[in-house]
């Protein structure tokens, strides 16, 4: 019979089980990269944000004293660094965007390298024009109306579980929710129209 | 219901958040009117890609592994390299103050003289006792 969550946490806990560990690694790796993707919205990002999160969940795992349940606690894990690493990109594009000012000539030779590397990146994955405008929509929305839209629509939690993880009512989450579907739909068909 | 009533509830109603009743409008409009059902055709297929890319997603199956070999990394970089910046920024600024503060000494005036110029009036004082004697004035001068 398999261990429950808690019972595999408590293995971490007493006796620093690797076995333990690797359980709740294959018990949520998709959900975790669902969740890291809804952000990013980069296969490899997604990748290398929930190696983060895992090693995020080991480091801190004395601190998790069972208030929650571990997915709730996992998932949180896993939306802060996915805000940090947005955050971060953002600073490091005013950062290129400043540097490109005073350096035109070193800016043109690295987004040339950029772009070769993006091409290789993303070679032979299809980008429909849908895909963009689709994700610019998402990436358009504020932070907390896209978090409660990411855990409803990549990770298929219920309104409960997502008020838990963001720590809000359930009545905020519905109306976070209502909002954002509304802001999205009303981007998503004005580019239809112009279309 | 109107087209713009339809329009504002479609991706309510493509993920079946309405209630049962307007659920049904919405359903009869789009029956009923060509142009809002196109628009519909196109929405869905632009909201079915988070679909598509939820599925795309496969577990590493050498995540675990990847893990495991930063984890037993040793914390190197971050905090020794974080000590390192503090002291240096602590010596420089030490530094900094040590010259800035020499500096302000030496310039630092009594009755209108520098440093300097005290120092050089005492070693003249010893040598050359009398009130006008300067070092500087009745020097032979080359013939």
């Amino acid at each position: 019979m398999a261990l429950s969550d808690s019972e595999l946490v408590e293995q971490i806990h007493s006796e620093n089980s690797r076995k333990a560990f690797d359980e709740l690694i294959s018990r949520y790796q998709l959900r975790v990269m669902r969740i890291c993707h809804g952000f990013v919205l980069h296969n490899a990002d997604a990748e290398d944000l929930t190696q983060d999160v895992f090693i995020e969940v080991f480091r801190s795992i004395d601190r998790f004293r069972g208030d929650s349940q571990f997915s709730t606690w996992l998932y949180r894990i896993a939306v802060n660094k996915s805000l940090n690493f947005l955050k971060k990109k953002k600073r490091e594009k005013v950062f290129q965007s400043i540097e490109g000012f005073f350096f035109k000539g070193d800016k043109e030779e690295s987004l040339q390298l950029s772009d070769e590397g993006q091409f290789a990146a993303d070679r032979g994955i299809k980008t429909s024009e849908n895909k963009k405008i689709l994700k610019g929509a998402i990436n358009s929305l504020p932070e907390n109306q896209r978090t409660a839209f990411i855990l409803a629509k990549y990770q298929d939690l219920s309104y409960k579980e997502i008020a838990e993880v963001m720590d809000l009512s359930i009545s905020s989450v519905e109306s976070l929710l209502f909002r954002a579907k509304g802001k999205l739909q009303n981007r998503l068909l004005s580019s239809i129209e112009k279309k | 219901m109107s087209c713009k009533l339809s329009n504002s509830n479609l991706l309510n109603y493509i993920d079946g958040d309405l209630d049962t009743a307007n659920q049904q409008m919405v359903k009869e409009h789009l029956e009923n009117c060509l142009e809002c059902h196109e628009k519909l055709v196109q929405l869905k297929s632009m909201y079915g890609i988070i679909e598509i890319e939820k599925q795309a997603l496969t577990p590493n199956p050498f995540l675990s592994s990847r893990i495991w070999e930063k984890v037993n990394q040793v914390n190197v970089p971050i905090i020794p390299l974080r000590r390192f910046t503090i002291a240096t920024i602590a010596a420089a600024g030490l530094t900094i103050g040590i010259v800035i503060g020499s500096l302000f000494y030496s310039t630092s005036n009594v009755n209108g003289t520098t440093y300097s110029e005290q120092a050089w009036q005492q070693l003249a004082d010893d040598y050359f006792p009398g009130d006008s004697f300067s070092p500087y004035e009745n020097i032979p001068q080359n013939q």
